[in-house]
């Protein structure tokens, strides 16, 4: 079987056992990836299952790309119930452990059952074994890496938890090495449940290609393609790339409260803030467009920042100390949490302590610290103190939607989530597309459905959508981010090319998606020479298509209703920053953009 | 005669130079048996290419007690397996720990991609250029250009 490894491996904690199945039998339904994540959860009944039950599988899931020459070949697909949203729970992630993966054998790893004690689960190809983590057990993410280097080799690869997964922080994520983590969703909480603090693989086997010469000749003209785009270029100065997208109001502060723009430090200071600090550029497997900033800071050593400056921890708690936003970055790493919902609840705390409703000294002897720490010191100690469950920590930890519900009526007005999953930084109010990509995509994010034609302009944007599209009467208004017109088009291409990337196991950046030129049809040609079978762009849509069918029937088994407009009261208000205001959105025509879309997928 | 440049600066780590290499001469992906392999330290931000040297007088080749490594005229080594008794010896005798052992014991020499017309594999995927091919300077030009840099004089 080319390109894939060919085995599933399953793992039960509870009677600590191992073992394995053939990929084959789902492939031609799924080709792997997110595809058969879903499937194999359909399978196991997880959708009625309580997200922390030892019923509830946790599954990493590589794609027939992942491991090969393929450019950005490193993505895994992390996949449960969600503890945050009760729905499909998933999150993407690069780096090198998904790679090693398969070379030990594995294209899926489905991991069920709740261990005893605190477990390692160590996979060196056909030995899989479990060691005992008491030692590790309450230890950051990085202390962890280092003591599992020294044991089981430079070579060795491992996803990890921190204390927020392990203290089931609903928005616990899963770190991988110094770059990576698979943080939305809550899936490190899933892997806290079931005591596994880390696992650890080296592999040595190899993925066959059916035919070498024209797959390497393939591979090596993508890359010349991407060497040549936008994005390959951008990717050296992240803070200049997201000035116009800044300046459009597309970052959000004060928990959607206001509009960071030109002048308000915050952009500027993280453009100084990797000047001064950034000692190089690194990359996941495979990846052409090496997105990583090594950023060492004197408090932190080196460390590897992904894609954006992060600056949605400035954004959403209001704090213009540049710093504080990689400060805070690292600290969510470090003790395995969601940077993204992170901002987000130090966002609802910083609107609650201006309200008066909460004090920061009071927050402050609560956790452990001096009444005269300052506001940073605080907020950075919340961080821990959420990991930790500690002190209001503990209420916290729920995520926005449950804290409001135990703290009181009047939090919840503040509560910018969806479906319990924590807002990113992006202002939907800014582009309509954005604002659909929210309220329309499995999981309450953007990223599935980004409006890059909007972000691109009718220039740039409008020559790609036509391109894709193929009709100039849909170019033109899915580049203007005032109007729903013909968005649910945008959604359903986007949605449909990330999803053929999470199933292929390549990432999604090199796709449209990021306004990168790799297309499905391309796409195709790869695992056509990978695999030895024909593919075609088309296929594989079908197959991205049947992916995200399958994700809606589970949400609607775990209980998702019918379309409506979904998104904080909050977002349907205007809202002003120093350099521009933005209107609200139209809930009624929101709703209405999201039943069309309902209706390209054909689902009731 | 070509030889291999590196520029460790501009490595970013991604490994393709790894799979491309094995991809060229087993036809399959496989870090493990690649020519060259990046080495990571403890932690990601942390790696260095470790690649061939193309020593002009090949110590593992000269150490080979059976005749199974060759040094090929235009630069490089090539194995020849049915000699190959997996001693090991041309492990021990590379000065740079660079060369490795396949998993059936015998070693991953770099022959520069030898017979493949477009060059070295780990060259033509290296978008960022940290490897190169440039041409090997002949040993009186290397002299010289060493005792105009004054960093030896014999």
């Amino acid at each position: 079987m080319n390109a894939w490894a060919g085995r599933i491996l399953h793992v039960n904690l509870s009677c600590r056992k191992s073992w394995t199945s053939p990929t084959s039998e789902y492939v031609a339904k799924w080709l792997g990836g997110k595809g058969l994540d879903v499937a194999l959860l359909t399978q196991a009944g997880a959708w009625s299952v309580d997200p922390y039950g030892p019923e509830n599988p946790l599954i990493m899931g590589t794609g027939p790309l992942t491991g090969t020459l393929a450019p950005a070949s490193s993505r895994l697909h992390v996949a449960a119930r969600s503890p945050a949203t009760g729905l499909f729970g998933a999150s993407n992630i690069g780096g090198h452990f998904p790679p090693e993966l398969k070379y030990a054998g594995y294209d899926h790893l489905v991991i069920t059952g709740i261990a005893d004690d605190p477990v390692i689960l160590v996979i060196e190809d056909d030995a899989v074994r479990f060691e005992s983590a008491c030692d590790l057990w309450g230890l950051d993410v990085m202390a962890t890496h280092d003591a599992l280097k020294s044991c089981f080799g430079e070579r060795s690869r491992s996803m990890i938890i921190g204390p927020g997964g392990e203290n089931l922080v609903r928005y616990a994520g899963i770190r991988a090495g110094t770059f990576n983590s698979a943080s939305r969703t809550g899936m490190g909480a899933v892997m806290g449940s079931k005591k596994l603090k880390a696992i650890v693989v080296r592999g040595s086997g190899r993925l066959g290609i059916a035919d070498p010469e024209r797959f390497m000749d393939a591979c090596v003209r993508m890359r010349e393609q991407l060497a040549e785009s936008a994005p390959y270029k951008n990717m050296m100065d992240t803070p200049k790339m997201l000035k116009p997208a800044a300046d459009d109001g597309y970052f959000s502060y004060g928990n959607k409260t206001g509009l960071s723009g030109p002048g308000d430090g915050v952009v500027d200071g993280s453009a100084e803030v990797l000047r001064r600090y950034r000692t190089g550029k690194a990359a996941c497997f495979g990846c052409p467009l090496r997105c990583q900033d090594v950023i060492d800071l004197p408090e932190t050593g080196p460390f590897g920042i992904q894609c954006d400056p992060r600056i949605e921890l400035n954004y959403m708690a209001e704090l213009s100390e540049p710093r504080f936003g990689w400060l805070s970055y690292v600290a969510c790493q470090q003790m395995g949490l969601d940077s993204t919902s992170t901002g987000n609840v130090l966002g609802f705390v910083v609107e609650s302590v201006v309200a008066g409703d909460l004090s920061l000294k009071e927050i402050a002897v609560d956790i452990g610290l001096s009444r005269n720490a300052s506001n940073a010191e605080v907020y950075l100690g919340l961080i821990e103190a959420i990991a930790r469950r500690k002190g209001i920590g503990d209420t916290l930890a729920e995520g926005v939607a449950r804290a409001a519900d135990r703290l009181g009526p009047e939090y919840h007005e503040r509560a910018m989530h969806r479906d319990g999953l924590e807002l990113a930084s992006p202002e939907p109010r800014a582009y309509m597309g954005l604002a659909l990509a929210f309220a329309a995509s499995e999981r309450g994010d953007y990223l599935a459905g980004f409006p890059i034609f909007e972000m691109l302009g009718p220039e740039v944007g409008g020559a790609m959508a036509r391109d894709i599209f193929e009709d100039a009467g849909v170019a033109g208004p899915v580049t203007d981010r005032w109007t729903f017109e013909h968005k649910e088009l945008v959604q359903f291409y986007m949605e449909n090319i990330s999803t053929v990337s999470d199933i292929l196991g390549i990432c999604r950046w090199i796709s449209p998606t990021n306004g990168a030129p790799v297309r499905e049809d391309a796409m195709a040609e790869l695992l056509t020479y990978a695999v030895g079978k024909e593919y075609s762009g088309s296929d594989l849509m079908e197959y991205a298509c049947r992916c995200r069918d399958a994700v809606h029937e589970a949400d609607v088994k775990c209980g998702k209703e019918h379309p409506q407009a979904n998104l904080p009261n909050r977002l349907y208000g205007s809202v002003k920053g120093s350099h521009k205001m933005l209107n609200g959105i139209d809930p009624e025509q929101l709703t209405a953009a999201i039943e069309r879309y309902w209706k390209i997928r054909e689902w009731q | 005669m070509i030889r291999l440049k590196v520029t460790a600066d501009k490595c970013t780590g991604c490994r393709s130079c790894e799979t491309a290499c094995s991809l060229a001469h087993e036809g399959a992906c496989s870090p493990d048996l690649g020519r060259i392999w990046i080495h990571f330290a403890k932690h990601d931000t942390d790696f260095t290419p470790k690649i061939c040297r193309q020593c002009r007088k090949p110590r593992c080749a000269v150490a080979c007690p059976v005749g199974a490594l060759e040094a090929l005229p235009e630069g490089g080594v090539k194995l020849i397996p049915e000699n190959c008794i997996e001693c090991g010896s041309c492990i021990s005798a590379c000065p740079f720990g660079y060369l490795r052992l396949s998993h059936d014991g015998m070693p991953l020499v770099c022959d520069l991609c030898s017979g493949r017309p477009d060059g070295p594999a780990c060259v033509r995927i290296c978008q960022e250029e940290a490897i190169t091919s440039v041409e090997a300077p002949g040993p009186k030009k290397r002299k010289g250009r060493i005792k105009e840099k004054g960093v030896v004089d014999r």
